[in-house]
């Protein structure tokens, strides 16, 4: 986190250190992410059941928030008309209890597996903070239509926690507390692609997507950011956006005995303001 | 070489002093006509007529003799300029005049222009350079590609020829498909992995067949079609009752499942250059999966009885997204089209549709062409009652390769 604030101060010190080059020389978009949906499921499938699997929704299951209102900040630095930089932050906690009300099998992944029986009490939380960083190369720019490609990581620090207690049929067991919980950053190369187009005088529609593929020795992933906005500028410098924004994230793990699948996929809307010089 | 070179600049020099524009043009025609088709003509004296290779040789030298008169041209007069453009906002069309770089060659030439293509060069345009390129051929103005060049800066502006009918028939090489239905309780549920479960292919080579038909520069329709089959065949291991007939144990399985697909959109170009273009699509794209089983019954007295059960659901989904064509070099182009179908209905069913083409195309010429890409498709249905969720997904993607047939 630190880091990052680091970053974005040096992307708002920039343009006072670099005489202006265009009126969009730096870009600013400060707002809010209203997250419609968002969905982590887990799921195991074991090899001796040709297709048949146990799927977990923590959402769900633990009574999550699944819509929220979040900060967001996004900024670009253009070095010149063909290179700039972006920086996007921003962060969702969510957090809940529920009292599990159908027993379930988590296996271990030795080929053994782990009784929940309902009624177990369980409180979670959930928290993905999200860092991107991307290089763009503008390889086509008119006054109407700039294209992009690009290169830069989708740094995603998951952290995810269980306290309560449970019962595996053998007595009350401990799950943990919070401070036992899982904190895990996901730096994921990704390659982008940007397209900004003014259809009209001040009003812009721009499209970015971001990729990630992985697969390689029982592992295999994707990733992929799509953003969809509309802006209109009422003055030379200031201005107002909305658009819509998806992530989705998948990732597979493969074993003699347990085949895992780990998605997490989160989308809505986005409201900013948005200032440029 | 250079004295080869020298030698023939020298003797063009000589022959054309004195000599009108379309004299030189002739001259010049001819004296590389009959440098370039030499061995021809000799070929030909030892063919027989009226024979396949007599033809071919007659059409080599027809071709020979078609570009070395455009390189006549373009040696006698240059390179073509415009002058004198003039824009009538009204009719939305560009008129002007085509002289040639040096000499007299002058054609009046005309092209339509969207009026918002023409928005930033409509005011000081006359001030304006248009350059027109690979303009000459068989003595006639044909104007593929025109640049504008004002204030310092290059625009391209949109072709007035393009091609209105496009073919591209190939292969769809999927490479992975997977197709799952959940059903979640609380949090908790079973997923199910149709492919995993019926043993089916994840991986086939299909045909694929896409077409483009554009109205004019501006519009166009998009077909396309592909039809995935995979099926299995599977001894039963322990007998069960399907709709009412008994499958015996050891009795052969044959499974399929197929999905059929038909994408038919209309495509809006926004933002059209020879180097790019840029549009919005909207249309419909059906998928249609049929799935099934046939097995060997024991039918009482009959021994043995060949019954087939099937389901067949069509979705014809509405689907908006953008295409973008970016031209690398003139004859080299990157395609990306993504099309999306979003639902949310009460809270109770939401689904969603994201289909993508990157693909990357050589054309030869102006009527064959090929193509290399990948394509994606995910489909997702959701139904959420009380607190149980019935989810459907449905996954394709491959890689993509075609031939391009235009005129």
């Amino acid at each position: 986190m630190n880091s990052f604030i680091k970053l974005v101060g040096a992307l708002l010190l920039l343009p006072s250190l670099v005489l202006a080059q265009s009126d969009d020389t730096y870009k600013l978009k400060v707002g809010g992410y209203i997250v419609g949906s968002q969905s982590t499921e887990i799921r195991a499938n074991s090899n001796d059941l040709n297709g048949l699997g146990t799927v977990l929704n923590l959402q769900k299951l633990f009574n999550m928030e699944e819509q929220e209102q979040v900060f967001r900040i996004d900024g670009r630095y253009r070095l010149n008309e063909k290179h700039s930089f972006e920086a996007s932050w921003y962060s969702i906690h969510s957090s809940g209890s529920n009292t599990i009300g159908r027993s379930f099998d988590v296996p271990d992944g030795n080929g053994g597996s782990t009784t929940i029986n309902a009624g177990a009490n369980i409180g979670t939380h959930l928290n993905t903070d999200i860092y991107k960083v991307n290089y763009m190369y503008s390889f086509y720019h008119t006054d109407e239509l700039e294209l992009g490609i690009g290169a830069g990581l989708h740094v995603m620090q998951i952290g995810f926690g269980l306290n309560g207690t449970y019962n595996d049929g053998s007595g009350d067991k401990e799950i943990g507390d919070n401070s036992g919980s899982i904190a895990t950053t996901a730096p994921l190369p990704v390659i982008g692609f940007r397209l900004e187009y003014m259809p009209m005088d001040n009003f812009y529609i721009n499209y970015s997507t971001d990729i990630f593929f992985i697969a390689f020795d029982g592992v295999s992933g994707s990733f992929s950011d799509n953003t969809l906005t509309a802006e209109y500028y009422f003055t030379k410098h200031f201005g107002v956006g909305g658009g819509f924004n998806a992530t989705r994230m998948n990732l597979k793990l493969n074993s003699d005995n347990v085949d895992w699948d780990l998605s997490h996929d989160v989308m809505g809307g986005l409201v900013y303001l948005t200032v440029k010089y | 070489m250079k004295n080869i070179v020298f030698i023939i600049m020298t003797n063009v020099c000589i022959l054309f002093a004195g000599v009108s524009d379309s004299e030189k043009v002739l001259i010049l025609t001819d004296y590389l006509i009959k440098e370039k088709t030499a061995k021809l003509d000799a070929d030909l004296a030892t063919t027989q007529n009226n024979t396949s290779a007599y033809q071919k040789l007659l059409d080599a030298k027809k071709a020979i003799s078609a570009q070395a008169r455009s390189e006549a041209l373009a040696t006698v007069y240059g390179k073509p300029r415009f002058k004198g453009l003039v824009y009538d906002s009204s009719s939305e069309m560009f008129f002007g005049r085509i002289i040639s770089e040096r000499g007299s060659f002058e054609q009046d030439i005309n092209f339509y222009m969207p009026q918002r293509r023409a928005l930033n060069f409509e005011k000081n345009v006359d001030a304006g350079k248009i350059e027109i390129k690979n303009a000459l051929e068989d003595n006639q103005i044909e104007i593929k590609e025109i640049v504008l060049e004002y204030d310092g800066v290059t625009y391209p502006l949109a072709s007035k020829y393009s091609n209105t009918f496009t073919l591209k028939v190939g292969g769809y090489f999927v490479a992975d498909q997977s197709t799952e239905v959940l059903v979640k309780q609380n949090g908790v549920g079973a997923a199910l992995d149709l492919q995993e479960l019926f043993d089916l292919d994840k991986q086939s080579n299909i045909l694929r067949v896409d077409m483009i038909y554009k109205f004019n520069p501006d519009h166009k329709i998009e077909l396309s079609w592909y039809d995935l089959k995979n099926s299995s065949h599977k001894s039963v291991e322990t007998s069960f009752e399907y709709n009412g007939e008994v499958i015996d144990a050891g009795a052969a399985l044959d499974i399929y499942f197929d999905t059929q697909i038909i994408k038919l959109l209309y495509g809006y170009s926004a933002y059209h250059t020879t180097k790019l273009d840029l549009n919005f699509r909207a249309g419909f794209h059906t998928t249609t999966i049929s799935t099934g089983i046939k097995a060997v019954v024991n039918a009482g007295a009959i021994d043995e009885q060949v019954k087939a059960e099937s389901i067949a659901v069509t979705a014809p989904l509405p689907v908006v997204g953008f295409g973008l064509e970016y031209a690398i070099t003139s004859a080299i182009r990157v395609q990306y089209k993504v099309d999306y179908f979003l639902l949310s209905y009460d809270n109770t069913v939401s689904g969603s549709l994201i289909d993508t083409v990157l693909s990357l195309e050589y054309q030869y010429n102006r009527y064959i062409g090929a193509g290399i890409g990948i394509n994606t498709t995910k489909f997702r249905i959701k139904t959420v009652q009380d607190n149980s969720i019935l989810e459907a997904r449905h996954d394709v993607g491959g890689a993509i390769g075609y031939l391009i047939f235009s005129y």
